[in-house]
Protein backbone atom coordinates (compact mmCIF):
# COMPACT_ATOMS: atom_id res chain seq x y z
CA UNK A 1 0.00 0.00 0.00
CA UNK A 2 2.78 2.58 0.88
CA UNK A 3 6.30 1.77 0.04
CA UNK A 4 8.70 4.38 1.35
CA UNK A 5 12.53 4.51 0.07
CA UNK A 6 15.71 7.09 1.54
CA UNK A 7 12.68 9.84 2.02
CA UNK A 8 14.90 12.80 2.57
CA UNK A 9 12.82 16.16 3.43
CA UNK A 10 13.33 19.84 4.27
CA UNK A 11 12.44 22.84 5.92
CA UNK A 12 13.90 26.39 5.57
CA UNK A 13 16.79 24.53 4.18
CA UNK A 14 16.98 22.57 7.32
CA UNK A 15 17.13 18.95 6.64
CA UNK A 16 14.84 16.57 8.86
CA UNK A 17 14.10 13.74 7.16
CA UNK A 18 17.02 12.19 6.20
CA UNK A 19 16.82 8.50 4.54
CA UNK A 20 13.51 6.62 5.98
CA UNK A 21 12.46 3.26 4.68
CA UNK A 22 9.21 2.06 5.77
CA UNK A 23 6.87 -0.17 3.88
CA UNK A 24 2.76 -0.77 4.95
CA UNK A 25 0.85 -3.18 3.70
CA UNK A 26 -3.03 -3.43 3.64
CA UNK A 27 -4.46 -5.16 6.83
CA UNK A 28 -1.23 -3.84 9.13
CA UNK A 29 -0.84 -1.66 11.83
CA UNK A 30 2.33 0.12 12.52
CA UNK A 31 3.42 2.16 15.30
CA UNK A 32 6.03 4.96 14.92
CA UNK A 33 7.62 5.92 17.94
CA UNK A 34 10.79 8.25 19.03
CA UNK A 35 11.79 11.27 21.34
CA UNK A 36 10.66 14.46 20.63
CA UNK A 37 11.62 16.34 17.95
CA UNK A 38 12.65 13.23 15.48
CA UNK A 39 10.65 14.19 12.64
CA UNK A 40 7.72 12.38 13.39
CA UNK A 41 5.59 14.95 12.69
CA UNK A 42 7.10 15.97 9.76
CA UNK A 43 7.60 12.49 8.15
CA UNK A 44 3.43 12.53 8.28
CA UNK A 45 3.12 16.12 7.15
CA UNK A 46 5.29 14.93 4.16
CA UNK A 47 2.97 12.03 3.44
CA UNK A 48 0.10 14.13 3.76
CA UNK A 49 1.68 16.65 1.54
CA UNK A 50 2.43 19.60 3.03
CA UNK A 51 3.71 22.10 1.39
CA UNK A 52 5.57 23.83 4.10
CA UNK A 53 8.23 20.86 3.29
CA UNK A 54 10.15 20.33 0.21
CA UNK A 55 11.46 16.45 -0.63
CA UNK A 56 15.19 16.62 -1.68
CA UNK A 57 15.31 12.83 -2.25
CA UNK A 58 13.91 9.34 -2.14
CA UNK A 59 10.46 8.26 -3.36
CA UNK A 60 6.96 7.48 -2.26
CA UNK A 61 4.37 4.87 -3.57
CA UNK A 62 0.88 5.12 -2.68
CA UNK A 63 -1.61 2.39 -4.28
CA UNK A 64 1.11 1.90 -6.77
CA UNK A 65 1.08 5.59 -7.80
CA UNK A 66 3.68 7.97 -7.16
CA UNK A 67 2.24 9.96 -3.97
CA UNK A 68 5.01 13.20 -4.12
CA UNK A 69 3.34 14.00 -7.51
CA UNK A 70 -0.07 14.07 -6.47
CA UNK A 71 -1.46 17.83 -4.30
CA UNK A 72 -2.91 17.72 -0.49
CA UNK A 73 -6.51 16.81 -1.50
CA UNK A 74 -5.89 14.04 -4.29
CA UNK A 75 -4.27 12.33 -2.06
CA UNK A 76 -6.74 12.77 0.75
CA UNK A 77 -8.93 11.66 -2.34
CA UNK A 78 -7.39 8.76 -2.68
CA UNK A 79 -7.68 7.57 1.43
CA UNK A 80 -4.73 8.95 2.78
CA UNK A 81 -5.48 10.78 6.27
CA UNK A 82 -4.15 12.44 8.30
CA UNK A 83 -5.10 12.70 11.93
CA UNK A 84 -3.19 16.04 13.55
CA UNK A 85 -1.26 16.24 16.29
CA UNK A 86 -2.75 19.59 16.98
CA UNK A 87 -6.04 19.48 15.12
CA UNK A 88 -6.64 23.42 13.38
CA UNK A 89 -9.29 25.65 14.87
CA UNK A 90 -11.84 27.26 11.29
CA UNK A 91 -13.78 30.11 12.74
CA UNK A 92 -17.58 30.74 11.03
CA UNK A 93 -17.41 26.73 9.37
CA UNK A 94 -19.51 24.67 10.66
CA UNK A 95 -18.73 20.88 11.42
CA UNK A 96 -21.45 19.79 9.12
CA UNK A 97 -20.81 21.90 6.56
CA UNK A 98 -17.07 20.87 6.20
CA UNK A 99 -18.03 17.42 6.56
CA UNK A 100 -20.27 17.39 3.96
CA UNK A 101 -17.98 18.85 1.66
CA UNK A 102 -15.58 16.74 2.31
CA UNK A 103 -17.40 13.59 1.95
CA UNK A 104 -18.47 14.51 -0.64
CA UNK A 105 -15.21 14.72 -2.31
CA UNK A 106 -14.09 11.23 -1.08
CA UNK A 107 -17.22 9.29 -2.05
CA UNK A 108 -17.08 10.93 -5.57
CA UNK A 109 -13.00 9.42 -5.48
CA UNK A 110 -14.63 6.24 -4.48
CA UNK A 111 -17.47 6.03 -7.22
CA UNK A 112 -20.41 6.30 -4.77
CA UNK A 113 -23.29 8.09 -5.26
CA UNK A 114 -23.89 11.32 -3.24
CA UNK A 115 -25.54 11.08 0.17
CA UNK A 116 -28.60 12.94 0.44
CA UNK A 117 -29.12 15.34 3.12
CA UNK A 118 -30.85 12.95 4.86
CA UNK A 119 -28.42 10.30 4.82
CA UNK A 120 -25.73 12.62 5.53
CA UNK A 121 -27.27 13.49 9.00
CA UNK A 122 -27.76 10.09 9.87
CA UNK A 123 -24.36 9.08 8.86
CA UNK A 124 -22.60 11.73 10.45
CA UNK A 125 -24.81 10.90 14.14
CA UNK A 126 -23.79 6.88 13.32
CA UNK A 127 -19.87 7.99 12.97
CA UNK A 128 -20.23 10.51 16.19
CA UNK A 129 -21.64 7.64 18.62
CA UNK A 130 -18.82 5.39 17.55
CA UNK A 131 -16.36 8.00 19.12
CA UNK A 132 -18.48 9.25 22.05
CA UNK A 133 -18.98 12.59 20.14
CA UNK A 134 -21.58 14.93 21.01
CA UNK A 135 -23.50 15.29 18.12
CA UNK A 136 -24.39 18.90 18.84
CA UNK A 137 -21.00 19.98 17.86
CA UNK A 138 -21.28 19.19 14.67
CA UNK A 139 -23.36 22.89 14.62
CA UNK A 140 -20.20 24.69 15.93
CA UNK A 141 -17.41 25.98 14.01
CA UNK A 142 -14.47 23.41 13.41
CA UNK A 143 -12.66 22.30 16.71
CA UNK A 144 -13.93 25.88 17.86
CA UNK A 145 -14.21 26.12 22.03
CA UNK A 146 -13.65 22.13 21.42
CA UNK A 147 -11.65 20.57 24.34
CA UNK A 148 -8.41 19.06 23.55
CA UNK A 149 -10.41 15.57 24.44
CA UNK A 150 -12.54 16.61 21.71
CA UNK A 151 -10.05 17.92 19.10
CA UNK A 152 -8.79 14.52 19.35
CA UNK A 153 -11.98 12.38 19.42
CA UNK A 154 -13.20 14.95 16.23
CA UNK A 155 -9.92 13.68 14.23
CA UNK A 156 -10.84 10.01 14.84
CA UNK A 157 -14.69 10.80 14.04
CA UNK A 158 -13.74 12.94 10.88
CA UNK A 159 -11.37 9.39 9.69
CA UNK A 160 -14.76 7.24 10.46
CA UNK A 161 -16.56 9.81 8.06
CA UNK A 162 -13.77 9.47 5.41
CA UNK A 163 -13.23 5.71 5.65
CA UNK A 164 -9.65 5.80 4.45
CA UNK A 165 -7.22 3.18 3.43
CA UNK A 166 -4.36 4.48 4.74
CA UNK A 167 -4.77 6.59 8.31
CA UNK A 168 -1.56 8.19 10.05
CA UNK A 169 -2.47 9.54 13.12
CA UNK A 170 -0.10 11.82 14.64
CA UNK A 171 -0.05 11.44 18.66
CA UNK A 172 -3.94 11.42 18.57
CA UNK A 173 -3.01 9.68 22.39
CA UNK A 174 -1.40 12.66 23.51
CA UNK A 175 -3.51 14.32 26.31
CA UNK A 176 -6.04 12.42 26.77
CA UNK A 177 -7.55 10.81 30.12
CA UNK A 178 -8.21 6.80 29.77
CA UNK A 179 -11.49 7.39 29.12
CA UNK A 180 -11.27 9.31 25.58
CA UNK A 181 -7.73 7.29 24.97
CA UNK A 182 -10.17 3.91 25.08
CA UNK A 183 -12.63 5.62 23.05
CA UNK A 184 -10.50 6.55 20.35
CA UNK A 185 -9.03 3.25 20.02
CA UNK A 186 -12.25 1.79 20.19
CA UNK A 187 -12.67 4.05 17.10
CA UNK A 188 -9.48 2.90 15.36
CA UNK A 189 -9.90 -0.77 16.22
CA UNK A 190 -13.55 -0.36 14.34
CA UNK A 191 -11.88 0.78 11.40
CA UNK A 192 -9.43 -2.05 11.03
CA UNK A 193 -9.95 -4.16 8.51
CA UNK A 194 -7.93 -6.58 5.85
CA UNK A 195 -8.22 -3.64 2.63
CA UNK A 196 -6.96 -0.17 4.90
CA UNK A 197 -3.90 0.14 7.39
CA UNK A 198 -3.01 2.47 10.22
CA UNK A 199 -0.08 4.76 11.11
CA UNK A 200 -0.50 5.47 14.61
CA UNK A 201 2.63 8.09 16.13
CA UNK A 202 2.77 7.79 19.33
CA UNK A 203 4.91 8.43 22.66
CA UNK A 204 3.62 6.14 24.96
CA UNK A 205 3.26 2.61 25.01
CA UNK A 206 -0.37 2.70 26.90
CA UNK A 207 -2.13 3.49 23.53
CA UNK A 208 -0.29 0.18 22.13
CA UNK A 209 -2.12 -1.65 25.55
CA UNK A 210 -5.77 -0.92 23.26
CA UNK A 211 -4.21 -1.35 19.79
CA UNK A 212 -2.03 -3.84 18.81
CA UNK A 213 0.57 -2.97 16.83
CA UNK A 214 1.80 -5.66 14.10
CA UNK A 215 4.74 -3.67 13.76
CA UNK A 216 7.00 -0.90 16.17
CA UNK A 217 9.74 1.47 14.80
CA UNK A 218 11.89 3.56 16.10
CA UNK A 219 12.19 7.10 14.52
CA UNK A 220 15.30 9.27 15.25
CA UNK A 221 16.96 12.43 14.23
CA UNK A 222 15.08 11.76 10.70
CA UNK A 223 15.68 7.85 10.57
CA UNK A 224 14.22 4.93 11.32
CA UNK A 225 16.49 3.61 13.16
CA UNK A 226 15.68 0.40 14.54
CA UNK A 227 12.15 -1.96 14.17
CA UNK A 228 10.57 -4.42 16.15
CA UNK A 229 7.30 -6.08 16.94
CA UNK A 230 4.99 -5.02 19.78
CA UNK A 231 7.20 -6.60 22.44
CA UNK A 232 9.33 -3.09 21.40
CA UNK A 233 7.07 -1.22 22.83
CA UNK A 234 6.92 -2.46 26.38
CA UNK A 235 10.55 -2.31 25.81
CA UNK A 236 11.73 1.32 25.28
CA UNK A 237 8.69 1.88 28.38
CA UNK A 238 10.42 0.27 30.53
CA UNK A 239 14.21 0.93 29.66
CA UNK A 240 13.85 4.36 27.40
CA UNK A 241 15.48 5.01 24.19
CA UNK A 242 18.97 5.56 25.62
CA UNK A 243 20.21 1.87 24.54
CA UNK A 244 19.12 2.75 20.99
CA UNK A 245 20.25 5.69 20.20
CA UNK A 246 23.51 5.95 22.01
CA UNK A 247 25.17 5.44 18.14
CA UNK A 248 23.44 7.78 16.85
CA UNK A 249 24.26 10.62 19.00
CA UNK A 250 27.49 12.35 17.23
CA UNK A 251 25.38 12.87 13.95
CA UNK B 1 -46.14 46.06 23.50
CA UNK B 2 -42.82 46.51 21.75
CA UNK B 3 -42.68 47.29 18.29
CA UNK B 4 -39.55 46.55 16.17
CA UNK B 5 -38.94 48.67 13.00
CA UNK B 6 -37.35 46.39 10.66
CA UNK B 7 -35.62 49.17 7.71
CA UNK B 8 -33.89 47.53 4.69
CA UNK B 9 -32.08 49.91 1.97
CA UNK B 10 -31.16 46.80 -0.45
CA UNK B 11 -28.84 47.92 -3.31
CA UNK B 12 -31.30 48.35 -6.16
CA UNK B 13 -33.60 50.16 -4.94
CA UNK B 14 -31.26 53.54 -3.54
CA UNK B 15 -28.39 55.21 -5.00
CA UNK B 16 -27.82 56.91 -1.54
CA UNK B 17 -29.35 54.66 0.82
CA UNK B 18 -29.27 56.18 4.57
CA UNK B 19 -31.55 58.53 7.02
CA UNK B 20 -31.78 59.89 9.99
CA UNK B 21 -33.53 58.40 12.91
CA UNK B 22 -34.55 58.81 16.29
CA UNK B 23 -34.70 55.71 18.31
CA UNK B 24 -36.91 55.26 21.40
CA UNK B 25 -37.59 53.23 24.24
CA UNK B 26 -40.07 50.22 23.49
CA UNK B 27 -39.44 50.68 19.57
CA UNK B 28 -35.98 49.05 18.85
CA UNK B 29 -34.77 49.44 15.36
CA UNK B 30 -33.12 46.93 12.96
CA UNK B 31 -31.37 48.61 9.98
CA UNK B 32 -29.87 46.08 7.16
CA UNK B 33 -28.14 47.84 4.62
CA UNK B 34 -26.98 46.00 1.48
CA UNK B 35 -25.99 49.39 -0.81
CA UNK B 36 -24.54 49.61 -4.01
CA UNK B 37 -21.64 52.35 -4.91
CA UNK B 38 -22.09 55.47 -3.74
CA UNK B 39 -22.26 57.76 -0.51
CA UNK B 40 -24.62 56.21 2.43
CA UNK B 41 -24.84 58.70 5.31
CA UNK B 42 -26.89 57.16 8.30
CA UNK B 43 -27.14 59.35 11.87
CA UNK B 44 -28.88 57.17 14.81
CA UNK B 45 -30.04 59.19 17.65
CA UNK B 46 -30.61 56.79 20.45
CA UNK B 47 -32.30 58.13 23.44
CA UNK B 48 -33.02 56.51 26.92
CA UNK B 49 -33.30 52.78 27.02
CA UNK B 50 -33.30 52.96 23.10
CA UNK B 51 -32.00 50.04 21.38
CA UNK B 52 -30.43 49.76 17.61
CA UNK B 53 -28.91 47.48 15.50
CA UNK B 54 -27.53 47.90 12.34
CA UNK B 55 -26.25 45.16 9.80
CA UNK B 56 -24.46 46.67 6.79
CA UNK B 57 -22.48 45.58 3.36
CA UNK B 58 -20.37 46.66 0.89
CA UNK B 59 -20.44 43.91 -1.54
CA UNK B 60 -21.42 45.36 -4.95
CA UNK B 61 -18.50 46.50 -6.26
CA UNK B 62 -17.24 50.20 -7.50
CA UNK B 63 -17.04 53.09 -5.17
CA UNK B 64 -19.04 52.28 -2.00
CA UNK B 65 -19.16 54.25 1.24
CA UNK B 66 -20.73 53.88 4.63
CA UNK B 67 -20.96 56.84 6.81
CA UNK B 68 -22.77 56.10 10.35
CA UNK B 69 -23.30 58.76 13.00
CA UNK B 70 -24.73 57.31 16.14
CA UNK B 71 -25.74 59.77 19.33
CA UNK B 72 -26.40 57.64 22.50
CA UNK B 73 -28.82 60.48 24.44
CA UNK B 74 -30.29 58.53 27.04
CA UNK B 75 -29.63 56.39 30.00
CA UNK B 76 -29.49 52.19 28.52
CA UNK B 77 -29.70 53.19 25.30
CA UNK B 78 -27.78 50.31 23.15
CA UNK B 79 -26.40 50.40 19.76
CA UNK B 80 -24.91 46.99 18.04
CA UNK B 81 -23.35 47.91 14.56
CA UNK B 82 -21.86 44.79 11.93
CA UNK B 83 -20.72 45.36 8.37
CA UNK B 84 -18.99 44.05 6.15
CA UNK B 85 -16.76 45.00 2.94
CA UNK B 86 -14.78 43.20 0.23
CA UNK B 87 -12.73 45.04 -2.33
CA UNK B 88 -12.33 42.91 -5.28
CA UNK B 89 -9.92 44.46 -8.28
CA UNK B 90 -11.36 47.99 -8.77
CA UNK B 91 -13.24 48.57 -5.82
CA UNK B 92 -12.63 51.27 -2.89
CA UNK B 93 -14.83 50.76 -0.03
CA UNK B 94 -14.84 52.93 2.80
CA UNK B 95 -16.16 52.64 6.37
CA UNK B 96 -16.45 55.46 8.73
CA UNK B 97 -18.12 55.11 12.09
CA UNK B 98 -18.77 57.77 14.91
CA UNK B 99 -20.13 56.90 18.00
CA UNK B 100 -20.65 59.19 20.45
CA UNK B 101 -21.93 58.18 24.18
CA UNK B 102 -23.13 61.17 25.70
CA UNK B 103 -24.27 60.24 29.04
CA UNK B 104 -23.85 57.51 31.19
CA UNK B 105 -25.04 53.67 30.69
CA UNK B 106 -25.19 53.77 27.29
CA UNK B 107 -23.78 50.75 25.62
CA UNK B 108 -22.03 50.05 22.01
CA UNK B 109 -20.48 47.20 20.34
CA UNK B 110 -19.21 48.01 16.56
CA UNK B 111 -17.85 44.64 14.36
CA UNK B 112 -16.38 45.63 11.04
CA UNK B 113 -14.55 43.22 8.64
CA UNK B 114 -13.38 43.82 5.76
CA UNK B 115 -11.51 41.57 2.62
CA UNK B 116 -9.64 43.29 0.11
CA UNK B 117 -8.13 41.42 -3.17
CA UNK B 118 -6.93 42.55 -6.33
CA UNK B 119 -5.85 46.00 -6.38
CA UNK B 120 -9.17 46.32 -4.07
CA UNK B 121 -8.83 48.85 -1.52
CA UNK B 122 -10.60 49.24 1.89
CA UNK B 123 -10.87 52.10 4.92
CA UNK B 124 -11.93 51.09 8.49
CA UNK B 125 -12.09 54.82 10.30
CA UNK B 126 -13.84 54.30 13.39
CA UNK B 127 -14.73 56.98 16.64
CA UNK B 128 -15.37 56.27 19.76
CA UNK B 129 -16.25 59.36 21.93
CA UNK B 130 -16.70 59.15 25.44
CA UNK B 131 -17.77 62.58 27.19
CA UNK B 132 -16.44 63.54 30.79
CA UNK B 133 -19.48 62.25 32.69
CA UNK B 134 -20.51 59.50 30.82
CA UNK B 135 -19.25 56.82 33.96
CA UNK B 136 -20.40 52.78 32.93
CA UNK B 137 -20.25 53.18 29.53
CA UNK B 138 -19.77 50.04 27.53
CA UNK B 139 -17.61 50.19 24.11
CA UNK B 140 -16.47 48.35 22.13
CA UNK B 141 -14.73 48.03 18.86
CA UNK B 142 -13.41 45.26 16.32
CA UNK B 143 -11.91 46.05 12.37
CA UNK B 144 -10.89 42.67 11.58
CA UNK B 145 -9.42 42.06 7.78
CA UNK B 146 -7.89 40.37 5.36
CA UNK B 147 -5.48 41.19 2.81
CA UNK B 148 -5.78 38.31 -0.19
CA UNK B 149 -3.18 39.70 -2.55
CA UNK B 150 -0.07 41.52 -2.24
CA UNK B 151 -1.04 44.22 -4.40
CA UNK B 152 -4.81 45.03 -1.90
CA UNK B 153 -4.72 47.54 0.48
CA UNK B 154 -6.86 48.00 3.61
CA UNK B 155 -6.06 51.00 6.24
CA UNK B 156 -7.97 51.06 9.69
CA UNK B 157 -8.00 53.76 12.28
CA UNK B 158 -9.73 52.89 15.18
CA UNK B 159 -10.02 56.38 17.41
CA UNK B 160 -11.06 56.72 21.01
CA UNK B 161 -11.45 59.65 22.74
CA UNK B 162 -12.53 58.89 26.65
CA UNK B 163 -13.02 61.41 29.15
CA UNK B 164 -15.04 59.12 31.18
CA UNK B 165 -12.91 57.14 34.04
CA UNK B 166 -15.34 54.66 35.11
CA UNK B 167 -15.76 52.97 31.60
CA UNK B 168 -15.42 49.29 29.97
CA UNK B 169 -13.98 50.14 26.34
CA UNK B 170 -12.19 47.88 23.96
CA UNK B 171 -11.15 47.65 20.68
CA UNK B 172 -8.78 46.03 18.63
CA UNK B 173 -7.47 46.46 14.52
CA UNK B 174 -6.27 43.60 12.56
CA UNK B 175 -5.21 43.29 8.63
CA UNK B 176 -3.62 40.23 7.92
CA UNK B 177 -3.87 37.09 5.70
CA UNK B 178 -5.68 34.36 5.40
CA UNK B 179 -4.13 30.97 7.84
CA UNK B 180 -2.58 28.61 5.78
CA UNK B 181 -2.91 26.19 8.23
CA UNK B 182 -6.73 26.09 7.84
CA UNK B 183 -6.63 25.43 4.06
CA UNK B 184 -3.96 22.98 4.25
CA UNK B 185 -6.44 21.21 7.18
CA UNK B 186 -9.15 21.56 4.76
CA UNK B 187 -7.34 20.54 1.84
CA UNK B 188 -6.33 17.01 4.29
CA UNK B 189 -9.95 16.05 4.45
CA UNK B 190 -10.33 16.27 0.28
CA UNK B 191 -11.24 19.98 -0.02
CA UNK B 192 -9.48 21.97 -3.29
CA UNK B 193 -7.26 25.05 -2.37
CA UNK B 194 -10.06 27.00 -3.86
CA UNK B 195 -12.85 25.55 -1.99
CA UNK B 196 -11.04 25.90 1.32
CA UNK B 197 -10.23 29.40 0.77
CA UNK B 198 -13.83 30.46 -0.15
CA UNK B 199 -15.54 28.39 3.19
CA UNK B 200 -12.43 29.97 5.39
CA UNK B 201 -13.63 33.51 3.59
CA UNK B 202 -17.20 32.81 4.58
CA UNK B 203 -16.13 31.84 7.84
CA UNK B 204 -14.57 34.68 8.18
CA UNK B 205 -17.55 36.52 7.67
CA UNK B 206 -20.18 34.53 9.01
CA UNK B 207 -19.81 36.41 12.52
CA UNK B 208 -21.29 39.72 10.59
CA UNK B 209 -23.87 37.45 8.72
CA UNK B 210 -24.49 35.23 11.45
CA UNK B 211 -25.88 38.70 13.09
CA UNK B 212 -28.99 39.16 10.76
CA UNK B 213 -32.21 38.03 12.37
CA UNK B 214 -34.26 37.98 9.24
CA UNK B 215 -33.79 34.53 7.68
CA UNK B 216 -34.91 36.38 3.94
CA UNK B 217 -32.26 39.37 4.37
CA UNK B 218 -29.45 36.41 5.52
CA UNK B 219 -30.64 34.81 2.35
CA UNK B 220 -30.28 37.92 0.38
CA UNK B 221 -26.95 39.37 2.03
CA UNK B 222 -25.50 36.01 1.60
CA UNK B 223 -26.57 35.22 -2.14
CA UNK B 224 -24.63 38.92 -3.02
CA UNK B 225 -21.63 37.75 -0.73
CA UNK B 226 -21.06 34.13 -2.60
CA UNK B 227 -21.48 35.96 -5.61
CA UNK B 228 -18.60 38.18 -4.92
CA UNK B 229 -15.94 36.29 -3.64
N1 LIG C 1 8.03 24.38 10.31
C1 LIG C 1 9.22 24.10 10.82
N2 LIG C 1 10.21 25.01 10.76
C2 LIG C 1 11.43 24.74 11.29
N3 LIG C 1 11.75 23.61 11.92
C3 LIG C 1 10.82 22.67 12.01
C4 LIG C 1 9.51 22.86 11.49
N4 LIG C 1 8.78 21.76 11.75
C5 LIG C 1 9.60 20.92 12.41
N5 LIG C 1 10.82 21.47 12.57
C6 LIG C 1 11.97 20.85 13.23
O1 LIG C 1 12.07 19.55 12.77
C7 LIG C 1 12.44 18.66 13.80
C8 LIG C 1 11.46 17.53 13.88
O2 LIG C 1 10.20 18.02 14.30
P1 LIG C 1 8.90 17.11 14.35
O3 LIG C 1 8.74 16.45 13.05
O4 LIG C 1 7.79 17.96 14.83
O5 LIG C 1 9.32 16.05 15.47
P2 LIG C 1 8.44 15.05 16.36
O6 LIG C 1 7.06 15.02 15.79
O7 LIG C 1 9.14 13.75 16.25
O8 LIG C 1 8.46 15.59 17.75
C9 LIG C 1 12.53 19.50 15.07
O9 LIG C 1 13.88 19.81 15.28
C10 LIG C 1 11.74 20.72 14.73
O10 LIG C 1 12.24 21.83 15.41
MG1 LIG D 1 5.20 15.52 16.62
Amino acid sequence: MLKVKNLHATVDGKEILRGIDFEVKAGEVHAIMGPNGSGKSTFASVLAGNEKFTVTEGTVEYGGEDLLELSIEERARKGLFLGFQYPVEIPGVSMANFMKLAVAERRKAQGLEPLTAGGMLKYMREKAAVVELDAKLMSRAVNEGFSGGEKKKNEIFQMAMLEPKLAVLDETDSGLDIDALRIVATGVNRLRSEQNATVLITHYQRLLDYIQPDFVHVLYKGRIIYSGDKSLALKLEKEGYDWLIADYKED
Amino acid sequence: MATTNEIKLFGNECGCCGGDFEVVAGEPLTLYQLCGAGSHATTLRIGEGGKAKVVFAALEGGDTSYTFRVELNGAGAELELYGLFVATEGDRCRVKTEVRHNVPDCVSNQVVKGVADGDGYGLFDGLVYVAPDAQHTEAYQQSRNVLLAPTAHIQTQPQLEIYADDVRCSHGATVGQMNEEEVYYMRQRGLTKEAAQRLQLEGFLQEVLGKIDDEPTREKFTAKLLAKI
